[in-house]
């Protein structure tokens, strides 16, 4: 039992770090394979991109000002971890603009709505809390995927001494094969 | 071979997740319950209790689908008030606008007072691992309740 707020907190939280459906960490995974823990602050700013990106469609399809096909956006959520990828193994220095996180957002908060839909419920005037609260359980994942893959990198560059260019290949590697079956699995038919 | 297919279903993104309006009516006396589910998942779970080929909210729809509907929902939702089991009574359903769910409507009447309700969500538990069944509930005075029924806790129970 649990007040309104801590469940769709929970439900938020659960449904970005869910291991079954783990299309949303691979995106973040690759947003943040080509930083360096020292650069936490670029990485956030990355990350507030892909927030303001992802909160914006969530809030609108959540009201209906947007509908669109799950089938599609469940397609394009792996296509743009398959873009993202590619850039982190083509541009060695160059960070991917904050303002394709922002539109690769865009495609993540659809997602996020087709299942904020299917949980959300009727009562008077709770629906913004609820939405509040599903954002911010997202935001907290979001946030605790990052420290995990940063802390990650700081063990793979610093202890164990692999090359970062090593790194990043094999990283962006992984979430570009694993993102490119997914997508092809749900070419919307 | 074996892996790859492990590796495709566990990329598949369905999410499994009921959620479900219990409301105390204090002028009517009542409890109206409403469960809103996913047709498919619905149809999987009336099937393994051996309600075949149903065709839910189509044309087609078998004449025994309510009944099968009724009887899943009598096994796997339960109330209790003040720790007496209560039989609600299944009134039908409604296509949700998305086509792709249904809403459910129950109701208990004649309710004599109570300062505890126990509600027991095992729906589609059974179908499968990672559900999640949400309740809001509205008791006496209005209050608000809400919890999330899932493996490892189906039961819960609100004192007002």
């Amino acid at each position: 039992m649990a007040s309104e707020f801590f469940t769709y907190l929970s439900l938020g939280f659960d449904h970005i770090s869910d291991l079954q459906g783990y299309d949303h960490i691979l995106f973040i995974v690759s947003l943040c394979a080509i930083y360096k823990i020292k650069e936490w602050k670029k990485v956030a700013i990355l990350v507030t991109a892909f927030t303001i990106g992802h909160s914006l469609t969530l809030a609108l399809a959540a009201f209906d000002s947007i509908k669109i096909q799950s089938s599609y956006i469940e397609f394009l959520i792996p296509i743009t971890i398959l873009l993202n990828s590619f850039s982190n193994i083509l541009q060695r220095n160059i960070s991917i603009s904050y303002l394709t996180a922002t539109i690769f957002g865009l495609i993540h908060g659809l997602g996020f709505s087709n299942f904020f839909k299917s949980a959300t419920l009727p009562g008077e005037g709770s629906f913004i809390r609820q939405l509040f609260a599903f954002n911010l359980g997202v935001e907290i994942g979001q946030l605790m995927i990052v420290g995990i893959i940063l802390f990650l990198s700081y063990l793979a560059l610093n202890i164990g001494k692999i090359k970062q260019r090593e790194w990043i290949l094999f990283i962006s590697g992984g979430t570009a094969g694993l993102s490119l079956m997914m997508a092809l699995e749900r070419i919307p038919g | 071979m074996n892996f790859l297919l492990l590796l495709i279903s566990l990329i598949t993104h369905d999410f499994h997740v009921s959620k479900c309006l219990v409301e105390y009516n204090e002028k009517n006396k009542s409890i109206e319950i409403s469960l809103h589910l996913f047709l498919d998942d619905f149809e999987d779970a009336l099937k393994y209790i051996g309600g075949k080929n149903l065709f839910l909210c189509t044309e087609k729809e078998n004449l025994e689908a309510e009944e099968w509907i009724a009887t899943y929902l009598k096994r796997k939702f339960k109330l209790e008030l003040n720790g007496h089991p209560i039989e609600f009574q299944y009134l039908g359903k409604e296509q949700a606008s998305d086509l792709m769910s249904v809403w459910c409507y129950m109701e208990i009447t004649d309710i004599q007072e109570f300062s505890e309700i126990t509600i027991t969500n095992e729906i589609l538990l059974e179908i499968f691992d990672d559900q999640k069944n949400i309740i809001s509930l509205i008791g006496p005075g209005k209050k608000k309740e809400m919890m999330i029924s899932a493996k490892g806790g189906v039961t819960h129970s609100v004192r007002f």
